[in-house]
């Protein structure tokens, strides 16, 4: 077992951690769920193994552990949706609000939250935490090449998906 | 494409800046490393977390300790007393001979006879195939010599064939010679005969024509009472 001053772990990598959930979550509850549970799965993993990169190890911990809430949360609203669209409409309600009340940032959020877990994986550590190929290779323990084709893909199914919220958007737009 | 491109990088970009501003609440901090302390983290600031995460460990590492100890002393105590091997072993020696007697001869027994079988098969296999390789050796011999007396008997007899052929060939040429030689003597003798005849055909349609002429140019006055002509000078008729 490594010896490690989680204090100044805690201090020291803590805004990377925050900023790796907020980023994903996009509120303070949900991002503070992921810090806490990202320094102690950090802690548990330290204790079965040797850890070579803390800071890669979490990244890769808050952005997996904020992923796996912000999925949560999308099956959590779906249902919701789906048993308000069940239930008997209001008139002055308008489909497209939940929508229209995200920004560019936000569809990005709630695109990520569609992908596949290893593409949403690859993507926000390469361009959130700006991390390399051959590290998030190394955190994800796949190949450099697996890690190029998952990137390859999660760009193209996230390009889809905003393309099509930014027609949603124009539609919207126009029912105004 | 490129404005997909565009609202990609646009969404990250912005994505990126929300979360710049955010600074991690203290309160969080503070929350997080009482939680690591309490899943008992080593090297955490706070000495207390510490103090107690160590002796809660000590305590458990002296509980342990006594607790191996007083399993030895139990072990020791109630070990049962040594035992005199050769007594057991002439109390045991009558009832192992007899339980394991018949099992070992039944395993003999058995593994005798799957011996047997081994080698009984392995001669059986054995004898099948010099058996068959001599069958088959036989068979060629026969078959070679059955070959070979065939080939004479069938040259002897196409001989034969060719012989007789040729005999029968050489009869028909002299047949064939001798009707010749007796249609070329026909035909010489039919040759003779014709010309024969023919001289005597001109001879006598001669004699025919001038009898003809005779007859033509003679006139009834000029013959006589009885038929026969008057000789005269052929002039004397043409005078008026």
């Amino acid at each position: 077992m490594q010896a490690h001053d989680w204090q100044a772990i805690v201090e020291g990598y803590g805004p990377l951690v925050w900023r790796t959930a907020y980023r994903l979550l996009g509120n303070h509850a949900d991002a503070a769920d992921c810090f806490q549970e990202t320094f102690l799965t950090a802690l548990e993993i330290s204790r079965r193994q040797h850890v070579r990169n803390l800071p890669g190890l979490l990244a890769h911990l808050a952005t997996t552990r904020s992923i796996d809430r912000m999925r949560q949360r999308i099956l959590q609203e779906r249902h919701e949706n789906d048993a308000r669209d069940s239930a008997p409409r209001d008139e002055g309600a308008d489909p497209l609000e939940h929508v229209e009340a995200l920004d560019l940032g936000g569809y990005l959020r709630v695109a990520i939250g569609q992908l596949p877990p290893q593409e949403a994986n690859v993507f926000c550590l390469r361009y959130l935490s700006e991390m390399s190929y051959l590290q998030i290779a190394r955190e994800l323990e796949i190949g450099v090449n697996a890690v190029g084709v998952s990137l390859h893909r999660a760009k193209a199914r996230l390009r889809k998906l905003l393309a099509a919220t930014s027609v949603k958007d124009e539609v919207s737009h126009e029912a105004r | 494409m490129k404005p997909d491109k565009d609202i990609l990088g646009e969404a990250i970009t912005r994505l990126k800046r929300e979360a710049l501003s955010q600074q991690v609440p203290e309160a969080l901090v503070e929350e997080t490393l009482r939680r690591l302390g309490d899943a008992g983290m080593n090297g955490v600031g706070h000495p207390e977390a510490g103090r107690i995460a160590i002796g809660g460990t000590i305590r458990l590492a002296l509980a342990a300790a006594a607790l191996v100890a007083v399993g030895c002393m139990i072990g020791r105590l109630s070990r049962p007393a040594p035992v005199n091997i050769d007594k057991l072993r002439e109390a045991i020696t009558p009832s192992l001979a007899a339980s394991i007697e018949p099992v070992l001869r039944a395993k003999v027994v058995e593994d005798l006879q799957r011996r047997w079988q081994l080698a009984l098969t392995a001669v059986y296999v054995k004898v099948r195939e010099e058996l068959t390789e001599q069958y088959q050796d036989d068979l060629n011999r026969f078959a070679f010599q059955t070959l070979a007396a065939s080939n004479a008997k069938t040259n002897q007899l196409l001989a034969e064939l060719l012989e007789s052929i040729d005999a029968a060939q050489a009869r028909d040429l002299n047949r064939i010679g001798r009707v010749i030689s007796e249609i070329e003597r026909n035909r010489i003798q039919d040759m003779t005969q014709l010309a024969a005849g023919l001289q005597t055909l001109a001879s006598r349609t001669e004699e025919t024509r001038q009898v003809v002429q005779l007859l033509v140019d003679v006139l009834p006055e000029d013959l006589d009472a009885e038929g026969n002509p008057i000789m005269r000078i052929p002039n004397e008729r043409n005078e008026p």
